[in-house]
C-alpha cells in the first residue's frame, strides 16, 4: 500500500515537473497554465521547483556558445559528404543488383533501338534535302529533253519498223489467199 | 510498354537492329526511283553480259524528269503530261560488230527468260535478217507500268536497250514519238 502510494507520488511529481517545464517555456494551453498557477499558489514546494527551474534556465542561457574549430568542421563536412556518396553508391548497387536488375537491360536495349531508329529516320530526309538542293543548269535540262525526245522517237520508229516487218512477212501469204 | 515486351525486345534486339538496318537502303532507294517500281529494269547486269561499257547512256529520273516535263510544257503539253506520269527513262547503247551477232542472240534469250520470270509480257519478238527486236511490257489493268526494248541491228552495228518506267499507253508513245526526228545512234554516240 505504502509502495503503491510512493509509486503514485513519484508519478505525480514527474507529471507536475513536466507541466512546470512546459509552463516555463509557455508551451501549455491557457486552461492547464491556469491550473499550474493554482498549484503554485497552493503548494510552496512546487513554487520552489519553479524557481529552481527558472534559475537553471537562466544559467544555461548565460553560457557562451562554443565555436567549432575549423579543422573539426572541415573533417565533419568531409565525412558527411563521404557518407552521402557511400549511401548513394550503395543504393545504386542495390538497384542494379536487386529486383531492378531485370528491368534496366531491357530499358537500355529499348533506348538504344530508339536512338538507332531516330538516326535512320532523320538521316533519310537530310539526304533527300541534299539531293533536292543540287542545282541543275538549263543546259542540262535541254540536253535531257533532247534525250527524252530521241528515246521516244526511237521507240516510235522501232514500233513502225516492226509493224512494217510483220506486214512484209505476211504479204506473200496474204497474196496467195483466194479472193472472195 | 510492359516488362514482358521489354524482355522480348532485349532477346530479339539483334534481329530488330538488323531489320532497321535492312530498311535503310530501301528508304534511300526510294529517293531515286520510289523503291524500284515494277516497270524498272536494272541495266547493270546487262552491261556485265556485254562485257563493255555502254557508249550511249541516258538516265533521266526524279527531279530531272520533272524539270524536263516543265521545260516542255509550253511547247508540247502532251509530252509534258506523259512525262508527269513517268518515273524514269534509261537507255544504253552498245556498238556491235557483225561477228557479235550470235552472242547477242544468246543475250536476248537470257533477257527474255529473266523478264518473263519477273512477270513481263513479250509484246514483240522480231527475228529478221540482221535485226532482232524484243519488246516487253509490264502491264496492270489499265496501262503499261514499264516498257523494255532491246534492238540488235547488225546493219547499223548497234545494240540499244531502252527502259521506260511509269504509267503510259502504247499508242501515246507512238503518237508523241512520231513527232521527233531521231538521229542515227552513231551520231548520238558521237555526242557523248
Amino acid at each position: 500500500m505504502n509502495k503503491s502510494y510512493e509509486h503514485d507520488s513519484e508519478g505525480m511529481d514527474a507529471w507536475v515537473n513536466e507541466r512546470l517545464e512546459a509552463y516555463l517555456d509557455n508551451q501549455l494551453p491557457p486552461e492547464e497554465a491556469q491550473q499550474v498557477e493554482q498549484w503554485l499558489d497552493g503548494d510552496n514546494r512546487w513554487h520552489e521547483e519553479l524557481t529552481l527551474a527558472m534559475h537553471i534556465r537562466d544559467e544555461l542561457r548565460s553560457f557562451r556558445s562554443p565555436v567549432c574549430p575549423p579543422h573539426v568542421a572541415h573533417t565533419v563536412l568531409k565525412n558527411a559528404r563521404r557518407d552521402t556518396w557511400l549511401s548513394f553508391t550503395s543504393r545504386l548497387n542495390h538497384f542494379f543488383s536487386g529486383g531492378w536488375a531485370i528491368y534496366w537491360k531491357p530499358i537500355l536495349a529499348t533506348m538504344t533501338l530508339l536512338v538507332i531508329a531516330s538516326m535512320l529516320l532523320f538521316r533519310v530526309p537530310l539526304h533527300h534535302n541534299t539531293q533536292a538542293s543540287e542545282e541543275v543548269t538549263q543546259l542540262e535540262i535541254d540536253q535531257a529533253l533532247d534525250e527524252v525526245k530521241w528515246t521516244l522517237g526511237y521507240v516510235s520508229k522501232t514500233g513502225r519498223l516492226t509493224g512494217a516487218s510483220v506486214e512484209d512477212a505476211l504479204a506473200p501469204l496474204l497474196k496467195d489467199l483466194p479472193k472472195e | 510498354m510492359s516488362i514482358g515486351m521489354l524482355r522480348y525486345i532485349t532477346r530479339s534486339r539483334l534481329a530488330f537492329i538488323l531489320f532497321l538496318i535492312s530498311l535503310y537502303p530501301i528508304r534511300l532507294g526510294a529517293q531515286s526511283l520510289q523503291g524500284d517500281p515494277s516497270g524498272y529494269v536494272d541495266f547493270s547486269e546487262f552491261e556485265e553480259r556485254f562485257g563493255t561499257e555502254a557508249s550511249l547512256e541516258v538516265d533521266i529520273r526524279g527531279q530531272m524528269l520533272q524539270l524536263v516535263a516543265e521545260a516542255s510544257r509550253e511547247e508540247d503539253p502532251e509530252l509534258a503530261e506523259l512525262l508527269d506520269r513517268l518515273e524514269a527513262i534509261q537507255v544504253r547503247g552498245f556498238p556491235m560488230l557483225r561477228s557479235q551477232f550470235r552472242r547477242m542472240e544468246s543475250h536476248s534469250r537470257a533477257l527474255a527468260d529473266q523478264l518473263e520470270n519477273e512477270g513481263w509480257n513479250t509484246v514483240v519478238k522480231l527475228r529478221d535478217y540482221g535485226q532482232y527486236v524484243d519488246v516487253y511490257a509490264k502491264e496492270n489493268e489499265s496501262s503499261i507500268e514499264g516498257l523494255m526494248m532491246m534492238v540488235v541491228d547488225t546493219e547499223l552495228g548497234e545494240t540499244v536497250l531502252i527502259n521506260i518506267v511509269g504509267s503510259m499507253q502504247a499508242e501515246e508513245l507512238g503518237r508523241i514519238g512520231n513527232r521527233f526526228n531521231i538521229a542515227p545512234l552513231e551520231e548520238v554516240m558521237g555526242d557523248q
